[in-house]
């Protein structure tokens, strides 16, 4: 397993013109919560020239799929068009690429509920944090309802003008 | 600048001074101290105590490995 770098990561996705909204616990950090995650997720748009520019970032990221069977499985453009969720491991850690996340919710409808934010020399997208915590709230995973209560008390300390 | 001008005894620093746990948690348990902390950083700050966390892990997983 590589050592997970949240920047190097984002910077990969920006060299390469990625269009992306990090969504997902980095999402939350970035907006306040004091968690922690062992990944980055995104959403991608879902177009030719966009998959290709993501193929080129994950092929220099040394991505492939994390397979529950062992087998060594790039990401190619088929793969990439194909499948809605990639959970990869890359050599900066792991980066889960996405078509849509939550209620189904596609890389337009985060963008809407997205914010511009300067992380270092990045100005990258990220989903508000009220929106992850609807993305968290329709995936009712254990990890993600564990979640929850962290992520609602930060929104109500945000709104209460402390953040 | 009235931070700069206030005595010790003012802001709770002196000797008489008792930390307190009051509106340090929500009612539910959540610290709220670390959220205030978190909500005073920049977004680059917050990224990178992230980061330093799993820093500080991945240096005591080669502590254990060695």
């Amino acid at each position: 397993m590589s050592r997970l770098r949240f920047l190097e990561l984002l910077r990969t996705l920006d060299r390469h013109g990625v269009k992306h909204v990090v969504v997902g616990g980095v999402a939350a950090i970035l907006e306040g919560a004091p968690i922690t995650t062992l990944d980055l997720d995104v959403v991608y748009r879902n177009d030719p020239d966009n998959v290709r520019r993501l193929a080129t970032a994950l092929s220099e990221l040394e991505a492939v799929y994390r397979d529950p069977a062992g087998r060594r499985i790039e990401p190619t453009l088929e793969r990439l068009q194909r499948n809605r969720v990639k959970l990869m491991e890359s050599r900066l850690g792991m980066l889960d690429a996405m078509q849509e996340v939550g209620a189904g919710w596609t890389h337009a409808e985060v963008l809407a509920r997205s914010c511009p934010m300067r992380v270092d020399d990045l100005e990258i997208r990220v989903l508000e944090l009220a929106a992850v915590i609807e993305t968290k709230e329709a995936a009712d995973r254990d990890k993600d309802r564990a979640m929850l209560p962290v992520l609602r008390q930060t929104l109500e300390q945000r709104r209460g003008g402390s953040g | 600048m009235a931070r700069e001008t206030s005595t010790a005894s003012d802001d709770g620093a002196g000797s008489d001074a008792e930390p307190t746990l009051e509106g340090a948690f929500a009612p539910d348990g959540v610290d709220l101290t670390a959220i205030r902390w978190m909500l005073e950083r920049t977004p680059t700050e917050r990224l990178q105590a992230a980061q330093d966390l799993i820093d500080a892990v991945w240096a005591l997983r080669g502590v254990e490995q060695t």
